[in-house]
């Protein structure tokens, strides 16, 4: 059976979107929507994942109908703007630091999410920028996100490490930190915000 | 420091040539105490066959130089004994004695040794301070020299304490002309409570090294290392000119030996394994290490260090394990073209 469907942001179809069709908790076919927002897959999946980089950084999933099709669409109101600054410990300067942002969906295992197309390999995180500046603005799908802070070099063993930089704490605008998350935070994004990110360095046996 | 001169030692001839008594040369030899790859290096820059330069050696020959012999010789001279003999006031003549050897003749042959492209370290350095030898997991015979590997290295670097560090030294009268050249690739795989290990797909950033970042190994499971492609590896330098560990990275050197010193972290990403499903995260550091002697590679060492993560909130003790080590001729293909890749001035490497 295929799998098939339509995406559109806004009302307009999207184009170019990378669609995973899920089955057995496992991604068994990747596909791309067309211009009219279209996308068939050749399996009979049992989710599917709409994955979204631009008009905002995001997934949804859906369930297909029994004869396969799924429509999967994102309105307006689904997107919100992430606002971050970055608090620095005294002294530091940071020339670069790693955003990872992964979205946490309920009814999707997380390493769904941030796998690898059809291979037996995922990412860390679902997208990446490398930041250079004091802070980021973000549009993203409403929801729960994990973030991490991360700024770490590979190198030979020095008297002066390179520097490393965690993500410390992540302050909501209520003046709530967002809940510690394997080495990041996490929180929900349910409308536009502006968060605090502060950042420190790492230790050395910390992982 | 070498003169601007020739001195009193010195002797023009009719010929407009320089000479150096056997005397002479006997006498800075015995004073300089030369390392055999200085004694090549300098003889090179002479141009002077086996036969020749043993006959200095001996004591059997004067040495005559051109004027611009003499120039060579004071501008070789002057780099490479440069802060080791301010005492000695080196003129021509005892730089001179110093080109003389490159061992026992080994014919009729003229033909000159050509100077090494990777410059001799004549300087010392004590960045590691050991308080624990560790553990040798092998030791050999490379050339007139020796190679030992060793695990589980304390000491400090700087005010940094280490364990666990991982140790290469080479001994050897010719370790002037002895560098290590290392490569580094990683692989981090996360293990679900089904037992299904996936490998981590990221950009590693590393500091100094030309291309700024390599890309973590696939392939790998729980017991199996993954299978490194170019992409993979990435030549372990802190220096964007100078590919050698040394160039930035813990090392000994005194004039007997030189030692690297190096441990890798288990890296960040490894949180996001575990924050992804995993139950058990392997971060293994793969280093393959190799003696490069005048230019060749002599000697390649495999050794990988893992970390078997069973929790996000404890960093294990690492597990050094060595795979191979042994004389080696040649970087193998897929490391060569990543080394000639990231540093192409150093493809006389090979």
């Amino acid at each position: 059976m295929t799998t098939h469907g339509t995406i559109t942001v806004m009302g307009v179809p999207a184009r170019g979107v990378e669609v995973y069709a899920v089955r057995g908790g496992k991604v068994v076919a990747v596909a791309h929507s067309d211009p009219e927002g279209r996308f068939a897959v050749d399996v009979d999946a049992e989710q599917v994942l709409a994955r979204f980089v631009e008009p905002a950084v995001g997934v949804r999933a859906a369930t297909p109908g029994a004869d396969g099709a799924v429509q999967i669409a994102v309105e307006r109101a689904d997107i919100v703007r992430l606002t971050g600054t970055l608090a620095t410990p005294a002294g530091v300067t940071i020339d670069w630091i790693d955003l990872w942002l992964t979205p946490r969906l309920p009814e999707v295992a997380p390493r769904i999410v941030v796998a690898v197309g059809t291979e037996n390999a995922q990412r860390p995180c679902y997208w990446a920028r490398r930041l250079t500046g004091a802070g980021f603005e973000l549009r993203l799908l409403r929801g729960t996100w994990a973030m991490w802070l991360v700024r770490e070099e590979d190198g030979g063993l020095t008297a002066e490490p390179p520097l490393t930089l965690t993500l410390d704490t992540l302050l909501l605008p209520n003046g709530d930190e967002a809940e510690a998350h394997f080495g990041g935070r996490q929180f929900a994004l349910d409308r536009d915000l502006q968060v605090t990110a502060r950042v420190r360095v790492r230790t050395e046996d910390e992982l | 420091m070498p003169g601007d001169h020739p001195t009193a030692a010195d002797d023009h001839d009719d010929a407009g040539l320089i000479t150096v008594s056997r005397g002479d040369i006997s006498r800075a030899l015995s004073k300089r105490k030369p390392s055999l790859s200085e004694l090549a290096t300098l003889g090179a820059e002479l141009a002077l066959g086996p036969l020749q330069l043993a006959a200095l050696l001996g004591g059997k020959a004067d040495l005559r130089l051109t004027q611009e012999q003499a120039d060579n010789l004071r501008a070789s001279a002057a780099s490479a004994v440069a802060g080791t003999n301010e005492a000695a006031s080196d003129d021509v003549t005892q730089s001179a004695s110093l080109c003389g050897s490159s061992g026992t003749p080994s014919g009729g042959s003229p033909t000159p040794t050509p100077a090494p492209k990777v410059a001799s370290v004549t300087t010392t350095s004590s960045a590691f301070s050991e308080t624990d030898a560790g553990t040798t997991m092998k030791s050999d015979t490379v050339g007139s020299g020796t190679v030992a590997i060793r695990r589980d290295v304390k000491g400090n670097v700087g005010t940094r304490a280490i364990v666990n560090a991982f140790a290469l030294t080479y001994k050897g009268s010719d370790s002037a002309d002895a560098h290590w050249l290392q490569f580094i690739h990683r692989e981090i795989i996360g293990i679900d409570s089904a037992g299904t290990a996936t490998p981590l797909v990221q950009a590693i950033t590393s500091s100094g090294t030309r291309g700024g970042s390599y890309d973590l190994t696939q392939g790998g499971d729980a017991t199996k290392f993954g299978t490194p492609v170019e992409a993979n590896y990435n030549t372990d330098t802190t220096s964007s000119t100078d590919p050698f560990y040394e160039a930035g990275g813990a090392n000994n050197r005194s004039a007997g030996e030189t030692t690297i010193f190096d441990k890798p972290s288990a890296h960040a990403a490894v949180q996001t394994a575990f924050a992804n499903g995993a139950v058990r995260v392997i971060s293994r550091a793969h280093f393959d290490t190799f003696l490069v002697q005048t230019d060749k590679v002599t000697y390649h060492s495999s050794l990988t260090m893992t970390y078997d993560i069973a929790s996000a909130s404890t960093t294990p003790a690492p597990v050094t394990a060595l795979n191979s080590a042994g004389a080696a001729s040649a970087l193998p293909g897929t490391i060569q073209k990543r080394f000639h890749a990231q540093f192409p001035t150093f493809n006389f490497i090979k």
